[in-house]
């Protein structure tokens, strides 16, 4: 087994590039997380998704330079030597990892039905409801005219004076989830 | 592609354990591959290669694990039980290429209506034992108080305005 294990040769950096890179994801990540908490406790809801963008892009903007010093702009060093430019490459991987795994976590526990239905039932007494009034809460023309309010304003929809529209970005969203149905045949969904 | 193809050829009842199997049942070809294959893949200049393995077998296993449960994943999610990405294909398969709020409501799922979007919610929530349906009643179980518990706090935290009852509560 020892033989198939390749031999890791030496560098000048020592692999410090890519750890320092990993870690300034992180750090920027734990940067990121705290800025948008704060944006949370700033803004409406219908500012927070545009706030939680600028807050990330700062980070992968701030990234490389904040790793500048460390490891020395590549001025006269080539692709060859690694060095801020490897430790960029996995710090930008990094932080939009960690970004991609905690978003859906977010919107679980911002948008998911069934989590607003459970925490519906956590205040009742006997922790129960009749059926219908918990269909009547959530199967609502209300609920309905909310998200569609919600998508209009993340620039899904367009509002015309005979209903909702889809814009281009709606379009392209839709046109490319509606590809993903049928290649994994799963029906209606939704 | 395992599961595109497994999703294509037979009806697969529990699509999301499919797919973690999946990504179990990979897990394995891809840690051999990094012991196995030289740091600079036979072909990258020496400075470019990483020369800590555990550094390269962590960081592979943070992607592969990204790629899934923040991709892959996350599509499943989305085509499959996204409310507003369902409500899109609704409007843009529609006869006007428009809907108002009340033909959302009817139309909703392909014609299904909304009504069977909760329906579907109701089912899940009972399968992962969260809630059971007792005659015409919605019972919260214990694990799904426990749950109601942990994000009630999520949501205090996160800001998210209060769902509250008609009356109230």
């Amino acid at each position: 087994m020892a033989s198939v294990i390749p031999a890791r040769t030496a560098d000048p950096f020592g692999g410090r590039q890519v750890i320092l890179g990993l870690l300034a994801g992180v750090a920027w990540f734990g940067i990121f997380l705290a800025g948008h908490f704060l944006a949370l406790r700033i803004f409406g809801p219908a500012v927070r998704p545009r706030a939680t963008q600028l807050i990330l892009m700062g980070g992968i903007v701030a990234l490389p330079f904040s790793l500048a010093h460390p490891l020395s702009l590549p001025f006269e060093s080539d692709l060859a030597q690694g060095g801020w430019l490897m430790g960029t490459i996995w710090g930008w991987l990094t932080l939009i990892g960690l970004f991609v795994m905690y978003m859906p976590f977010y919107y679980t526990v911002v948008a998911s039905l069934s989590v607003k239905t459970i925490i519906l039932l956590s205040r009742r007494q006997d922790f129960a409801m009749p059926l219908s009034t918990v269909r009547g809460q959530f199967v609502s023309r209300a609920l309905v005219a909310q998200r569609l309010q919600t998508m209009k304003d993340n620039g899904f929809l367009v509002e015309t004076s005979n209903g909702y529209a889809l814009t281009p970005k709606g379009r392209t969203i839709a046109t490319l989830f509606s590809a993903v149905k049928r290649v994994w045949k799963l029906g209606a969904g939704g | 592609m395992l599961i595109t193809a497994r999703f294509r050829r037979e009806s697969v009842e529990y699509r999301a354990k499919a797919m973690t199997g999946a990504f179990l049942v990979i897990l394995p070809f891809l840690i051999a591959a990094i012991f196995l294959s030289p740091a600079n893949l036979g072909f990258l200049p020496e400075g470019l290669a990483s020369h800590f393995l555990w550094a390269d077998l962590a960081f592979s296993l943070f992607l592969y694990t990204v790629g899934f449960f923040g991709g892959v994943l996350q599509l499943y999610n989305l085509a499959d039980r996204g409310f507003s990405l369902r409500i899109l294909i609704d409007v843009m398969e529609s006869p006007g290429g428009r809907m108002s709020v009340d033909e959302v409501m009817r139309g909703y799922g392909a014609g299904r209506g909304i009504e069977w979007m909760y329906d579907k919610r109701i089912d899940g929530m009972t399968k992962t034992g969260l809630v059971i349906v007792d005659g015409d009643r919605m019972v919260l179980t214990t694990k799904g108080l426990r749950a109601s518990g942990v994000f009630s706090w999520l949501q205090s935290f996160l800001r998210v305005p209060q769902t509250r009852s008609a009356d109230g509560k």
